[in-house]
């Protein structure tokens, strides 16, 4: 019984020294650092590999591989506000590196699409599987 | 006289607007021979003006002084006087202030003066050290310029190439009238006129050597423009690898040329070959020590008589016939089978001193010219004989050149180019208008063709005139000059003159025979027209026309329409005057100037064998030419006679010679022999090439067996699939940071239990503060 008390007594003392799950969430909302953005970015990151490895449609694959660029993007544009608020000398590269993924992304999106339409008219299949010649 | 790089390009841009456009653009026959025809003319008139403003800079002394001077130092360099010769500031110098008594020294003696226009470096390449001759270990930068040489020669060459054959273009016109594909025709022509210009205004060996070849392809297309006539093929196909051969010993020459002069500019090769001493006379010379000049001169000569048809390879210039008549004309009469004399001519210098290669070049042209000579005594064909007759007629131009007469050489060339284009010319007139078909060349079928054909007929006796050489007419100047130069010959002894003279002397006689042969069976005597093919039931040679059915008998042979006799008429007036361009001194002792002697003199080169001045008129030569002129006088009435007069006598002797008449009427076997003993020992080499082929081939074919059997198991991992390939690559990217980064991360995040080392730079980054 002392035991028992004893260990609620502690609970509630770390309860009350600590603070609780949503203190902490407001917490970190308040004090957002380049580590939640580029936990988020990983996720991004891995979800479109994930993608990329297991589709079939290459449309998907091809989405996938945006969601890359995007967690990409997101890496640079956190690094580059943890070097504002470092003071940074060139604090605006990762800025610009963005907007040069997008535009190449959206080049990168205008070709491949197009590959996929003479695929598709010369292979009837846009299925990443079946398009295996290139082998052996 | 930097119109003178215009004066290939203008054909370039025919060959370019009719190969390309014309049938695209569904050009008219009309619209295509204008545009052919108007560029060869435009390249005439360059040529013209060009030349005409190379006549005044050739005299002017400044140019003179400075050819001397360039002239000097080259000798100095190859006699090894001077420095290291550099060919890149040698071609951009100043004209250099010459000194006065050096101008004054050699004041009467012209020497060449090629103006040289370069458009782009080619081919630079690199130091190279020279291995042959008097300067071998020297070095020269080997650099070759897309560059066109106006002197003397080239420009005497592109006037007449380009006149002759602006003449032939219009003839084109009517001839090929009505053809499927006029405008291939018009744009191989206008391709071989951009070959043929490159090959005569060419600076280096290289550059002639493009026109070289290019005249190759384009005379192989064009012998071979009737694709549906297998013989047009076969004949092609022979005339491009006879002239292979030949190339052959070009590529030798040129190579052995850098390798002694170190440098392939024509300027600076003739201007050093001036400088060498003579070389032995006889079979020692033919080794690079001692005689470098000889094998050059003699591997000249080689691809010479490939492309000039001089024996052992001049059997396709007869089968070349096969092509349309104007292509005849053309290349393998007036301008491309002369390329080979112009090269003699261009290499004087090298061929002077070596007398044995220019004993060669006489002995091999004096032989053409009396084989070619006999074989056309007996041919059928129109346009066979009258290409034996070139042939022959070649023969005397490296006769001419052979015995040390450049100058009667090329003035031969230039005659001939009248006269023998005129003569075919005539002869695709009588092709064109003697059948029904257009295409009968058999002169068995022809006869009395000068009721219908008056204006072919009288222009063609012009041009018969003139290769008979009767005075006043343009091939008995020509020929005329290089048997006298025969007899008269500096290089070799007097014996050896006199039998290359007789046999000269013996085988005009025989062209004279054969020549008026030729006319009596076309224009005069029965009319044989109506027994022609055409008119037989079912005949078999396809025309390319499709028709077969046997041609009205109230068929009369035709004039040609006046596109195609004013060429005649232009060229038969050329084959009467040109002669008047190079009446030989000795003739009129000096009264009447020898134009085309004084213009080429100063590309002749005249160190070895100096000119005699001419004193008075010599009756020896008047006597000669007299001489001449009643031989072939009465050889002709011998034609006349036996063809004419007594046509059954010809059918008579032919029996009873029966083995000459063989001989000549087979082409002295010469075919058979190639065939027999060159193309039968090559299959035969070949047997045992296979052999050593399959071996060989086993052996190699082993290593790829192993190399595919042991990629069996590694070659699965290619799957095709792209997924597959994704995926290796992200598991190494994350092995590949995981590798990199797990050091990296055991250092910042987890501290070890051992106590830390001292503090120093090298040890790691954790133990920084």
């Amino acid at each position: 019984m002392m035991t028992f008390l004893a260990l609620a007594a502690s609970w509630a003392a770390r309860q009350a020294s600590e603070p609780s799950l949503m203190e902490r969430y407001v917490q970190g909302l308040k004090e957002v650092d380049a580590s939640k953005f580029l936990v988020l970015s990983a996720i991004i990151f891995s979800l479109g590999m994930g993608g990329v490895l297991i589709r079939r449609n290459i449309i998907v694959i091809f989405m996938s591989v945006e969601l890359m660029l995007s967690a990409a993007n997101l890496n640079f544009i956190a690094f580059a506000r943890y070097w504002q608020t470092q003071g940074g000398l060139y604090a605006y590269n990762g800025h610009v590196m963005t907007i040069f993924v997008i535009v190449v992304a959206a080049a990168e999106a205008a070709l491949g699409l197009g590959l996929l339409l003479a695929l598709y008219r010369n292979r009837e299949t846009i299925a990443a599987d079946e398009i295996n010649l290139l082998k052996w | 006289m930097y119109l003178v790089a215009l004066v290939p390009f203008f054909p370039l841009l025919g060959f370019i607007v009719n190969g390309l456009f014309a049938k695209r653009l569904g050009f008219s026959e009309k619209v295509i021979g204008a545009i052919a025809c108007a560029m060869v003319a435009a390249s005439f008139v360059c040529s013209a003006a060009a030349v005409y403003e190379f006549s005044r800079h050739a005299r002017d002394n400044k140019v003179q002084a400075a050819a001397k001077q360039r002239e000097a130092e080259l000798q100095a360099r190859i006699l090894g006087q001077g420095v290291a010769y550099d060919a890149k500031t040698d071609t951009k110098r100043e004209a250099p202030e010459h000194k006065s008594d050096d101008h004054k020294e050699g004041a009467h003696e012209v020497v060449a003066t090629p103006y040289v226009v370069t458009l782009f470096e080619w081919m630079p390449g690199g130091t190279l050290r020279l291995t042959l001759g008097a300067s071998a270990g020297q070095t020269a930068e080997f650099s070759v310029k897309w560059a066109y040489q106006l002197d003397q020669l080239s420009g005497l060459y592109i006037l007449f190439v380009t006149f002759v054959a602006f003449f032939i273009h219009l003839f084109a016109i009517g001839y090929m009238h009505g053809d499927p594909s006029f405008h291939r025709f018009f744009a191989y022509l206008n391709l071989f006129m951009f070959m043929m210009l490159n090959l005569v205004l060419g600076a280096n060996f290289l550059m002639t050597f493009v026109g070289w070849e290019g005249v190759g392809l384009a005379s192989y297309l064009l012998i071979g423009y009737y694709l549906k006539k297998p013989e047009a093929g076969t004949a092609a196909k022979k005339a491009f690898v006879m002239n292979r051969v030949g190339d052959f010993g070009l590529m030798l020459a040129m190579m052995a040329t850098f390798a002694v002069f170190g440098t392939l500019d024509y300027a600076d090769v003739m201007a050093m070959a001036k400088a060498l001493p003579q070389e032995p006379f006889g079979l020692a010379a033919l080794s690079f020590t001692t005689g470098t000049l000889t094998v050059i001169a003699l591997l000249i000569f080689l691809g010479a008589a490939g492309k000039s048809a001089q024996i052992p390879l001049y059997t396709w210039l007869p089968d070349a016939m096969a092509g349309p008549t104007p292509v005849s004309a053309l290349i393998h009469a007036a301008t491309m089978v002369t390329a080979g004399v112009y090269l003699v001519a261009r290499c004087n210098p090298l061929f002077q001193r070596a007398p044995t290669a220019m004993l060669t070049v006489a002995v091999i042209g004096i032989a053409t010219a009396f084989v070619a000579a006999t074989i056309g005594i007996t041919q059928t064909d129109i346009k066979k004989a009258l290409a034996y007759s070139t042939v022959s007629q070649l023969g005397y131009m490296f006769v001419g050149c052979g015995v040390g007469a450049f100058v009667a050489g090329v003035f031969h060339v230039v005659t001939h180019a009248f006269f023998k284009a005129q003569l075919f010319l005539g002869s695709g007139s009588v092709i064109h208008g003697g059948s029904p078909s257009g295409h009968q060349q058999e002169m068995t079928y022809y006869g009395n063709f000068r009721k219908y054909m008056p204006i072919t007929f009288a222009t063609m006796m012009l041009s018969l005139f003139a290769i008979c050489g009767i005075i006043p007419f343009a091939g008995f100047f020509s020929k005329d000059e290089i048997l006298a130069k025969t007899l008269h010959t500096p290089v070799f002894s007097h014996e050896v003159g006199l039998a290359l003279y007789a046999l000269g002397f013996l085988t005009a006689g025989v062209t004279a025979f054969y020549m008026t042969r030729l006319m009596c069976l076309t224009f005069f005597g029965k009319e044989r027209f109506l027994e022609g093919p055409d008119f037989q039931e079912g005949h078999s040679e396809d025309h390319g026309d499709g028709h077969h059915a046997p041609a009205s008998k109230d068929f009369h042979p035709h004039e040609s329409p006046l596109v195609m006799t004013l060429p005649l008429m232009v060229l038969g007036a050329f084959a009467v005057v040109a002669g008047f361009a190079g009446v030989s001194e000795e003739l009129t002792g000096g009264a009447f100037p020898n134009y085309v002697h004084h213009w080429l003199a100063p590309v002749m080169d005249a160190t070895l064998y100096p000119e005699k001045p001419v004193a008075g008129v010599n009756w020896t030569e008047w006597l000669l030419a007299g001489a001449s002129v009643v031989w072939a006088l009465v050889m002709m009435g011998l034609a006349y006679f036996l063809y004419v007069i007594r046509p059954e006598l010809p059918e008579k002797l032919a029996q009873t010679l029966r083995p000459l008449y063989t001989l000549s009427y087979r082409k002295w076997f010469w075919d058979e022999f190639i065939d027999v003993y060159l193309v039968g020992a090559f299959k035969k080499l070949s047997l045992g090439a296979w052999g050593v082929d399959f071996v060989v081939d086993s052996i190699v074919n082993l290593f790829a067996w192993l190399a595919r059997a042991s990629s069996v198991i590694f070659r699965t991992v290619q799957t095709g699939l792209m997924q597959n390939y994704a995926l290796v690559m992200a598991l190494g990217i994350f092995l590949f940071i995981a590798g990199m980064g797990y050091p990296l991360f055991k250092e910042l995040f987890m501290p070890t239990d051992r106590p830390s080392p001292p503090p120093t730079p090298q040890t790691s980054r954790a133990a920084q503060p």
